[in-house]
Order: C-alpha cells, then structure tokens, then sequence
C-alpha cells in the first residue's frame, strides 16, 4: 500500500488520499530534500492545513477590484474549503449592527486562469464562498492546486457604499519546518 | 530510531472507525512525545498508563481599542504535543450594552485575526475572526483533520480591532492531550 499521510487517511477514497499524499510529496518545490525518495515521507514532513486570504476594499458602487496571485508561493496544495466576509468598509454607527455577509448577493466573484479559462464565473460571492463565514463552502472532492498556477480574482461591488471583502482558503500544504 | 506501536487510545476508536492510520497517528503524537509521557519509548505501557484528555485552552484579549493589533504568544499545553480538533472565538463591546442585547459576533468581521509561527510562517493570513474561528461560538472552526500540534512551537497572535468601542476577544481552543495524572 502506498503511504498516506494520516492527515488525509480519514478520507473513505484510499486512492484519492494516496493522490493527495503524492501531490504534496512528490512535489519537488514543496518537498525539495525527499520528493523522489518516497521512503522517506513517512520519516520527514508533515502536512499542515493553513488558511491563505486575499483582501479587497473596493470604494464604490459599478467598481470592480483586479488581483493577480499565487496563493501558494509556488507549491502543490490542496483546497478543501473557501469562506468569505463582506463587510462595510466604514463601520456602521454603534445602533446600526449587521452581521457578516448581508450585502454578499451585491458582490461579485470571478476566478480566472493565466490561460483565460474561468474557473469560477462572475457570481455572487455567497454563491461561491458560502453565506455564513464560519460556514464555508466545502469542495468535494478537494481541488489539487498546481504550484505554479497564477489566477486572477476580479470582484465586483454593486452597492453604492465602499465594501472590504476577505475572502479566505483553507488549503493542506506540505511543512517541512523550513 | 522511530517508536513502533498499533496501540490506539480508546478515546481516538472513533477516528479509527474512519482511518486506522489516523488513529495511530494521533496516539503516537501523544504517547510517544517525551516531554509528555515517560513512557514514552515503552508502547507496550501505554494501555496501562497515560490517557487522553480533551481541553479547552482560551486565550483572551481584552479592551482593544480602534485600531489596535495587541499581540500574545501561544504555547498550547506548555511545551507537549498536542491535538487541536476545533476553535471558536467570541467577540463583545468590553462594555456591556444596555437593552437591547445582540446575538455573539456581529462585530466579528470587523476584528481580524493572525497566527504566525515564531519561524515567521503564517498558519493564518490575516483575516476576520469570522473566518477563521466560526462566526457561531458554539459551533467552531474544524480542519479536515485534526491538528497535529508540535509542543515546541510557540504561535505568535495577533488580534486587531476596526471597530470604533472597546471589545473583548476570547479565543478558545478545542485540544487532545496526554493525561498522565501528574
């Protein structure tokens, strides 16, 4: 049986827990000291999951707001769920309190690749992050991210006030305490 | 040389209804972990001695005006293994409002939350508490799977507030540790 990081030996789908072990460890930007030595994984690294965000404060109704990035600094990681916030940027006056997320269905969300390909088109941020933060969208299965893959994020702001958006992965990646 | 043992803590036989290998994994974490367990290098004693013990840790950050970003640095279970299954955080006005009450967390996207390693790599981006610790208190933040934490690293938060009063931060943590009754 191939190794399996027990991080992901919880899944049901063995052969998909042992793709996940292989995406990570076989990586050789993300595991550069044993990435072709698989008897070593088991003594080496471990898979840690972290949470990666992007921020966008968008100043006005019509607006939108372009961001170019790689999420993972170039290394293999695994997406298991994405949560958003979208928020007033100016705080409301102490009466007026709103929970998170009452102005999602105004926000747009567009995921794009380097090649053109849309991986997520242009829809309201609570149909594609989940409405509740706490609440994330969970992917099933998990979606496999290359390292090298660059993918612009462009979000729309339909209401008149300015809005601060975070949006927000949870992504296994590989930690190799350096 | 790696401690061997399929021991499993009867209080993981739930996970290892799920993976076995998580289970074991899990258990060793703990068991094998010296600074925990004196047992440490002896599996066929852990049946008999330590156990597991589930915690709550909290951490709190009180009176954080507008725009203030105070800092604490977390040590889990002083220096052991340990194993995070879930976190929440409660934000509230450090003052109590009067009539009418609101439901936890309203303010919750207007504090944001990092969590840094002392090496300088960043386990949480900076974000709304909402996202990364639940917006529900009693209904927290899980991973996919436990957390395995190393008892040697110390986690540097940092917690800043964009909202115009005072407010109270308590973070809490849900922990698997070694109970070795001393």
């Amino acid at each position: 049986m191939p190794y399996i990081d027990p991080s992901f030996a919880n899944i049901d789908d063995k052969a998909l827990s042992v793709a996940f072990t292989h995406w990570l460890y076989g990586d050789a930007n993300g595991n550069p000291s044993s990435w072709d030595k698989p008897e070593l994984w088991p003594n080496g690294p471990r898979v840690k999951y972290i949470k990666r965000r992007l921020t966008a404060v968008i100043a006005s109704g019509g607006a939108d707001d372009e961001q170019i990035t790689n999420l993972w600094g170039g290394k293999n990681a695994i997406i298991f769920s994405r949560s958003a916030t979208v928020r007033l940027t100016a705080a409301p006056a102490g009466a007026a309190l709103r929970i998170p997320n009452e102005h999602a269905e105004y926000v747009t969300f567009k995921q794009l690749s380097d090649d053109g390909q849309f991986n997520v088109e242009e829809n309201p941020i609570s149909a594609i992050f989940g409405t509740i933060p706490g609440q994330p969208i969970v992917l099933d299965p998990p979606e496999m991210w290359w390292g090298n893959a660059t993918k612009t994020y462009t979000i729309g702001n339909d209401i008149s006030a300015s809005v601060t958006v975070h949006l927000t992965w949870m992504a296994a990646v590989l930690d190799i305490a350096r | 040389m790696p401690v061997k043992s399929d021991f499993i803590a009867p209080e993981f036989g739930v996970w290892a209804e799920k993976s076995v290998i998580l289970a074991r994994a899990m258990t060793k974490w703990l068991y094998a972990d010296a600074k925990a367990n004196p047992t440490w290098n002896n599996p066929a004693l852990w049946g008999t001695g330590a156990r597991v013990k589930i915690v709550r840790r909290a951490m709190d950050f009180l009176a954080i005006g507008n725009g203030e970003a105070p800092v604490q640095k977390l040590s889990l279970i002083g220096g052991k293994n340990a194993i995070v299954f879930a976190r929440s955080a409660t934000v509230k006005l450090t003052a109590v409002p009067g009539s009418p009450l609101v439901i936890p967390n309203e303010y919750g996207s207007y504090v944001l939350m990092q969590q840094e390693s002392t090496a300088g790599f960043q386990d949480i981006q900076q974000m709304p508490l909402n996202n990364c610790c639940g917006l529900v208190p009693g209904w927290p933040d899980y991973s996919p799977a436990p957390e395995f934490w190393l008892g040697n690293s110390d986690k540097v938060i940092t917690i800043t507030s964009n909202w115009a009063a005072d407010v109270d931060v308590n973070l809490s943590w849900s922990v698997a540790m070694l109970d070795t009754g001393s």
